[in-house]
């Protein structure tokens, strides 16, 4: 091979692996081959907190170590959910969801996502709180009254679990909607927390 | 070792020696960019600081999409800087495969090397998140998706309270926070991998750190004028409420993209850690039979304390320490871990007192002796020395040609007194046939080879020799006819002298001492 045709043939080569690496680095990549909509569920949510209280005696906290005294003892555990996704009537998605991490005491976390044939349907969400057998009673038999040794503390814990039950998701949620996804369209349903309801959103929010 | 291996190996070194040949008679072995890989990474890392440097300027993380599109839409000073910036870091993916490929092949990646191929996987991990987080910072289709996968992933590990998932549903607008996060982790990432890449070179005492000039410019140029003729366009912007039927993806860092969907988040996590698990073991595993060869040692009543091996030694494997038998001088001394058994302290310590165990310059000239005694040899005929990771595979070719192969390890092991005795035993000529200096798996070899011939540098060849009839030349494993080509040349100047007469007396003791007089203690 002479110089010059080693240069041209290197040249080519150059070129055609530079070419190569450019064509390769926005190659069309089939991202959803289907057009098939989707129905996306997405919401994130605080879980009610089930729980017994009641209001321990004087001699009761008596025996409780002094940086540990709460006049209002209560046991529970966050709720779980019974979320129902029916399309023209007939169930699609039938589930229980329940709080995040070890204790479930982390918020609710639903995603799932539903291939929906285009065209028009009915959609029915149903998110539902299920019961628990044994502690499935919400209630407080504490006297704020009687908080005279703990300085106000039983009052404010009170006001905390009022709180703190404002914000948990209500126990019955429902979406009824009539539907109409064109191909490739994504249908969000989620949570709106000013509303405290399930809404269906079919574009993305203002940024 | 299975025997599967073995021939998978031979295979791969076969593979290569073709590649590196094909494209040495392109470019010839100093621009070679398959020998240049290594540092070609390094240079696509400098474009990359530089160009990202400028993009950062106009990117804006309250509106990412907006933001690169205003500049991908400028042809004067964004589109192409935003075209070459994606271009290098293609290039450097490819040029890194080649680089492990070569590692790999060569059989440069375990003993004291191991820490290289460590730290190698290390910055392949992070060069692949750095062109994560990039193209996730465009946010048009491609990086919604790298995004959501990515999410998905990183969702099925238990250490986060809130799914990441969570924010590219739709549900709500993304949060700014998570844009600057991700340009945070993208600029922030490089300080990592230039302190990776300082542990990655450690081990070595001269690295090259960038390819020849002219190489690396012209790979520059290459991407740049593929940048600007060939104009980036910018994808739509993402979009949670559309299921784009294809995008415009980048294969180099989104090879994985295409089979993602198809993998539950677990069982990419198994799999993925699995194939990190088995390359972070390679150097464990791969070694198998082989055993690990002995490190250099030195004769401490021999060496004279020059620090030649010292500054020779390409893996600082050698430090010099006071003596402690009375002579002033210091004394070498070898630390095993850091020793790769290149031999090349054999080729560069004159009073032959320092190298591996049975490749010391006198066991050097010991062999040769005995070479030079076998019934066989013939005055006048050509005595090729061949690197046996290169040219040796041209064995057959030099015979045809005229000239008797002496193997050596590596050239840059090899002392230069088995030259003088080659030519006092009656060769014609000695050819010293080295592998390319940019493809010595001892890196220095041919280099310090070169300069001890012809630059008297310690152990230099001696004045007495007829350099006429010495020849270094450069050549790969597959080619042949490069090799065969330099034999030719010297067979052709040495036709012009006189046939020399053997020396009777080849001994040994007299040449070691005249090349350097031991000083008693």
């Amino acid at each position: 091979m002479t110089r010059r045709v080693a240069w041209a043939l290197g040249a080519v080569v150059a070129v055609g692996a530079t070419v190569g690496t450019a064509a390769l680095s926005r190659a069309p990549l089939a991202a959803y081959p289907s057009d098939t909509p989707i129905l996306r569920l997405a919401w994130s949510v605080r879980p009610e907190r089930i729980e017994h209280c009641r209001t321990l005696t004087d001699e009761e906290l008596a025996d409780v170590p002094a940086h540990m005294r709460q006049r209002v003892q209560c046991e529970g555990r966050s709720a779980g959910y019974r979320l129902v996704v029916s399309l023209d009537g007939e169930s699609r998605f039938d589930t229980l969801v329940t709080g995040g991490g070890a204790r479930g005491d982390r918020p609710v976390y639903v995603f799932r996502e539903l291939d929906v044939p285009a065209g028009p349907h009915r959609l029915d969400v149903r998110f539902e709180r299920q019961s628990i057998p044994g502690v499935d009673s919400v209630g407080v038999d504490a006297d704020a009254s009687l908080d005279t040794l703990m300085a106000g503390r039983a009052l404010r814990e009170a006001e905390e679990r009022t709180r703190r039950q404002e914000e948990a998701v209500p126990p019955m949620m429902t979406l009824e909607s009539d539907i109409d996804p064109a191909p490739r369209e994504v249908l969000l349903v989620t949570y709106d927390i000013d509303r405290r309801a399930l809404v269906l959103r079919t574009r993305a929010p203002d940024r | 070792m299975p025997a599967a291996v073995t021939a998978i190996e031979r295979a791969g070194r076969r593979a290569l020696g073709a590649a590196d040949a094909a494209v040495n008679r392109l470019y010839g072995w100093r621009y070679n960019p398959l020998y240049q890989s290594g540092t070609i990474v390094v240079a696509m890392f400098l474009v990359l600081l530089a160009t990202g440097l400028w993009l950062l300027l106009f990117y804006r993380v309250g509106a990412p999409w907006t933001s690169v599109a205003r500049l991908t839409a400028n042809p004067w000073t964004g589109n192409w800087v935003r075209g070459l910036h994606r271009y290098a870091s293609d290039a450097a993916i490819v040029a890194t495969a080649v680089h492990a490929v070569r590692m790999v092949v060569q059989h440069r990646f375990w003993g004291p090397r191991a820490l290289a191929w460590l730290s190698g996987i290390v910055l392949v991990g992070l060069v692949l998140v750095l062109g994560w987080t990039g193209y996730v910072m465009v946010w048009d289709t491609f990086g919604q998706r790298l995004a959501i996968e990515g999410a998905r992933f990183l969702d099925a590990l238990p250490i986060l309270s809130e799914p990441i998932g969570r924010a590219f549903t739709g549900e709500r607008a993304i949060p700014g926070a998570f844009f600057f996060l991700n340009l945070f982790v993208h600029v922030a990432l490089p300080l990592g991998l230039g302190l990776v890449l300082w542990v990655h070179l450690s081990r070595l005492a001269r690295p090259t750190l960038l390819p020849p000039k002219r190489l690396g410019w012209t790979i520059v140029g290459l991407l740049t004028a593929v940048a600007v003729l060939w104009p980036l366009e910018m994808a739509p912007v993402a979009d949670p409420f559309f299921l784009p039927a294809s995008v415009p993806a980048d294969y180099f860092f989104a090879f994985w993209l295409p089979w993602s969907r198809g993998v539950s988040a677990g069982a990419a996590w198994l799999g993925g850690g699995l194939v990190v698990v088995a390359l972070l073991l390679v150097p464990r595993f791969s070694r198998g039979e082989r055993v690990r060869r002995p490190p250099s040692e030195v004769d401490e009543a021999i060496c004279t304390g020059c620090w030649q091996c010292f500054h020779d030694c390409p893996y600082d494997a050698i430090r010099m320490v006071e003596r402690t038998d009375g002579r002033a001088a210091h004394v070498a001394r070898v630390s095993p871990d850091l020793c790769v058994s290149c031999g090349i302290c054999a080729g560069s310590c004159a009073p032959m007192g320092v190298g591996p165990t049975g490749r010391t310059g006198r066991d050097q000239l010991e062999e040769v002796r005995d070479f030079l005694a076998s019934a066989d040899r013939v005055p006048g005929e050509i005595v090729a020395i061949t690197c046996a990771h290169g040219a040796l595979a041209a064995g057959d070719g030099l015979g045809r040609a005229g000239a008797v192969v002496y193997p050596v390890d590596c050239v840059g092991n090899l002392h230069t007194s088995v030259i003088e005795l080659a030519l006092r035993g009656g060769a014609g000529g000695v050819l010293v046939l080295s592998c390319p200096p940019r493809d010595c798996r001892n890196r220095e070899g041919p280099k310090w080879t070169g300069e001890r011939i012809y630059h008297d540098r310690d152990a230099e060849l001696q004045a007495r020799v007829d350099r006429r009839r010495v020849a270094v030349a450069y050549a790969g494993p597959g080619e042949v006819r490069e090799a065969v080509d330099a034999v030719e040349r010297l067979k052709a100047t040495v036709a012009a002298m006189e046939v020399p007469e053997p020396d009777a007396d080849l001994d040994l003791v007299a040449i070691c001492e005249s090349v350097a007089p031991l000083e008693a203690p």
